[in-house]
């Protein structure tokens, strides 16, 4: 092998060891099974990031639903409140999550029919303009069926 | 601290320490007797009509994106763990939203299998109504979400007993062991 070869081989693996540093990272992503009664559900995820410069989940967009939305669900004196949001702001090097009782995405007029164990395709869009393709796994919580 | 107290003051905490009621129990003494609603099959519901026996009661809306799915799949893990008898207490789920139908409330809450489930609803007098008996609340709000109106409301889920009194109310916090435990207690 070339040495010039050789350096591109390093360079390259050095770009890919830093890009993980470098952009947001999804994990855990969930859409709760929906009730066939209704056109709606929820989704879930844990958002890292673990860059310098806070970043903030502006929209998300799937073939699943016609709507998907931001939204905080809060508890104050036993009642629960909800709301759309405009944005969550995840914080350099800061982990967030969404979770049933908190924050989370509502889907909305869903376009497919979600069945437990099939995946559901987000786009998340960030306020720096980036964006991030993700797959959910659409499942049933414990207790359920 | 004397060395006599000590001992007196950890018998105390520990007693205390006992005595304490799990996280998100709340028990209570409040009467409702009666109240009367419509049911998913379109006819009168009255809550005498399930005299002599406990019944969990919920206030919700079907469209609730997570808070009442949450709670109605811990009840339904509620029922799995308090055993086969527990099945004759059946959980009434109050709609707080005008836009559920007896049709869809009926659709909506047998989708829940393991819960014992019946839909409720009615007049917004009778709803009204109801809500303040139980001392809860319930608000529909524009939040510019494209699904319409949100609905906030009380997410308690209440024990009541044979006799139409409240005896004890479970906030979001409980655990689905502290609602089997109670509910096997009141069979």
């Amino acid at each position: 092998m070339s040495k010039r070869i050789m350096l591109t081989l390093i360079c390259a693996a050095l770009l890919a060891g830093a890009s993980s540093k470098d952009v947001v990272n999804i994990s855990d992503a969930w859409v709760r099974t929906p009730n066939p009664a209704v056109s709606v559900t929820a989704g879930f995820m844990t958002i890292e990031n673990p860059t310098s410069r806070a970043i903030a989940l502006t929209g998300v967009i799937s073939p699943a639903a016609a709507v998907v939305e931001l939204h905080e669900m809060k508890m104050a004196d036993g009642q629960m409140s909800m709301r759309k949001v405009d944005r969550i702001e995840i914080p350099a090097g800061a982990r967030v999550k969404l979770e049933p009782g908190g924050l989370h995405l509502m889907l909305f007029d869903l376009k497919e029919t979600l069945e437990a164990g099939s995946r559901v395709e987000f786009v998340l869009q960030f306020d720096d303009g980036t964006e991030a393709k993700i797959a959910a796994i659409v499942r049933s919580p414990e207790g359920m069926h | 601290m004397s060395r006599r107290l000590l001992p007196v003051l950890i018998l105390i905490s520990l007693v205390a320490a006992g005595c304490r009621e799990p996280a998100g129990l709340h028990r209570v003494a409040m009467p409702v007797g009666e109240f009367t609603l419509v049911g998913d099959d379109g006819n009168e519901f009255r809550l005498s009509s399930l005299r002599g026996r406990p019944v969990l009661l919920f206030f919700g809306y079907t469209h609730c994106p997570d808070a009442c799915p949450t709670m109605m799949s811990k009840v339904a893990i509620s029922y799995r763990l308090a055993g086969e008898k527990a099945t004759v207490v059946p959980t009434l789920f109050v709609s707080v939203d005008p836009r559920d139908t007896p049709p869809l409330l009926k659709q909506y809450v047998s989708y829940y299998g393991a819960v014992p489930a019946r839909g409720l609803t009615g007049t917004k007098a009778q709803i009204d109504a109801v809500v303040r008996q139980f001392g809860a609340s319930y608000e529909i709000r524009d939040t510019g979400s494209a699904a319409g109106p949100m609905v906030d409301h009380t997410i308690r889920l209440y024990l009541i007993d044979g006799e139409g009194n409240v005896a004890a109310f479970f906030d979001s916090i409980a655990a689905p062991e502290t609602i089997a435990k109670e509910l096997k207690a009141k069979l």
